[in-house]
């Protein structure tokens, strides 16, 4: 079963201001990675560091081989869930570095924990879950958040959750076959996530962020 | 060998990783690229893995089904559904022990006729029933295949394939 479906409001925005001066980026976060051809698997990684090859080392790659590039050129080795591991990986905001898997399936995250970093891992499937659960780690505990328990008390990163909600009035799921889509819930969930990845590394996703050039580091599996 | 393993089979698999769904099969023979042409694997992009590794696909495709297969015992061939939906793993002129778990609905179907077998009797095996009906299932298909799960077999590594859709034999 899927769920497709079309926000009754039509609107796309986020009403609420964070009054502690962290950037906002009231919008749709997942439009710009849809545009970038990521409709069948996003799998995105904030990670704290702000040496992207240390970070490569950390998840078994040898920086020496990584190519720099551009997203585009990237994405021309885009296969969801190959048998073997690419991510476009670079800083992202101060203290925090991104990981883009480009090739293969999403990257570890028990490789990041062990390594006592923060991080948060979003990904979006649509040939199975659509909206995967949140992956984390605060430094020294790790887990995952089911995207319909993002507002609820008792997990590390509860106050970036400030004002999203699992649902909202108007939503409206229509369940039907066929590959998930990025609408209706899960549209908002995967939103919800992207948002807060963006508060808690202090930067949201927008064009110039995906213009930039960083490393393609090929991961051995 | 003895009657039963040191320790419980299901538990061995879930703290391994299978926490989803399951369904495997272990099938008769030990010519592996034999058994993996009948089920209809494409032989040009493969990866030899252990099981955790294997699992990292657990939410790929589902209509291009992921399966992790290798030596289970002398004689026997283990095959295990990674990604997918339910996936026919019966091959023509071999036995095949096939089991399947489904989280959600907390329903378990287990080897057809198993339970009419000497020397599984004391197992009492239902063919249908919940999670708790499971590591009876795998105890018997330890006794019947030789070879139980443990540590040493969680650690090997076979290897993982896709099946593309269309092709499989039966």
């Amino acid at each position: 079963m899927r769920c497709d479906g079309e926000r009754g409001d039509g609107l796309m925005t986020y009403d609420g201001e964070r009054g502690d001066g962290l950037a906002t980026y009231y919008g749709e976060q997942w439009a710009p990675l849809g545009a970038r051809g990521f409709r069948d698997m996003f799998a995105g990684t904030w990670i704290e560091g702000d040496d992207p090859d240390e970070i490569a080392r950390d998840l078994g790659s040898d920086p020496a081989t990584a190519v720099r590039c551009g997203l585009g050129e990237a994405m021309r080795d885009y296969e969801p869930y190959a048998f073997r591991e690419l991510v476009w990986l670079g800083g992202h905001a101060p203290g925090w570095s991104h990981a883009i898997t480009v090739a293969g399936p999403p990257l570890r995250t028990d490789l990041l924990a062990a390594a006592g970093r923060r991080f948060v891992q979003v990904v979006w499937d649509a040939g199975d879950l659509g909206v995967h659960d949140l992956y984390y780690s605060d430094g020294v505990t790790a887990g995952r958040r089911s995207p319909v328990d993002i507002a609820a008390p008792g997990w590390p990163f509860h106050e970036y959750a400030e004002g999203l909600e699992p649902s909202r009035p108007g939503l409206v799921d229509v369940f039907s076959g066929g590959p998930a889509r990025p609408v209706g819930s899960l549209g908002l969930w995967l939103d919800n996530w992207l948002i807060l990845a963006g508060r808690l590394s202090g930067r949201f996703i927008d064009e110039r962020y995906l213009d930039s050039p960083r490393s393609l580091y090929s991961i051995p599996i | 060998m003895e009657a039963f393993p040191e320790e419980s089979q299901w538990r061995l698999l879930t703290s391994a990783g299978l926490r989803e769904d399951f369904q495997a099969a272990w099938i008769e023979g030990g010519d592996i690229g034999e058994i993996a042409a009948g089920l209809g694997v494409d032989p040009a992009t493969t990866l030899e893995c252990d099981l955790a590794t294997a699992l990292r696909w657990s939410g790929a495709d589902a209509c291009t089904p992921v399966i992790w297969m290798g030596r289970h015992s002398p004689g026997w061939t283990f095959a295990l559904v990674v990604a997918g939906s339910v996936l026919d793993l019966s091959l023509p002129d071999r036995r095949v022990l096939d089991l399947c778990y489904l989280r959600e609905i907390d329903e378990f179907y287990g080897v057809g006729g198993l339970h009419d077998r000497t020397g599984l009797g004391d197992l009492r095996l239902k063919d249908q029933g919940d999670e708790d009906d499971l590591d009876p299932h795998l105890v018997a298909v330890g006794r019947v295949t030789g070879r139980f799960i443990d540590r040493d077999w969680l650690a090997e590594r076979r290897t993982l394939c896709r099946v593309p859709v269309g092709v499989m034999a039966s």
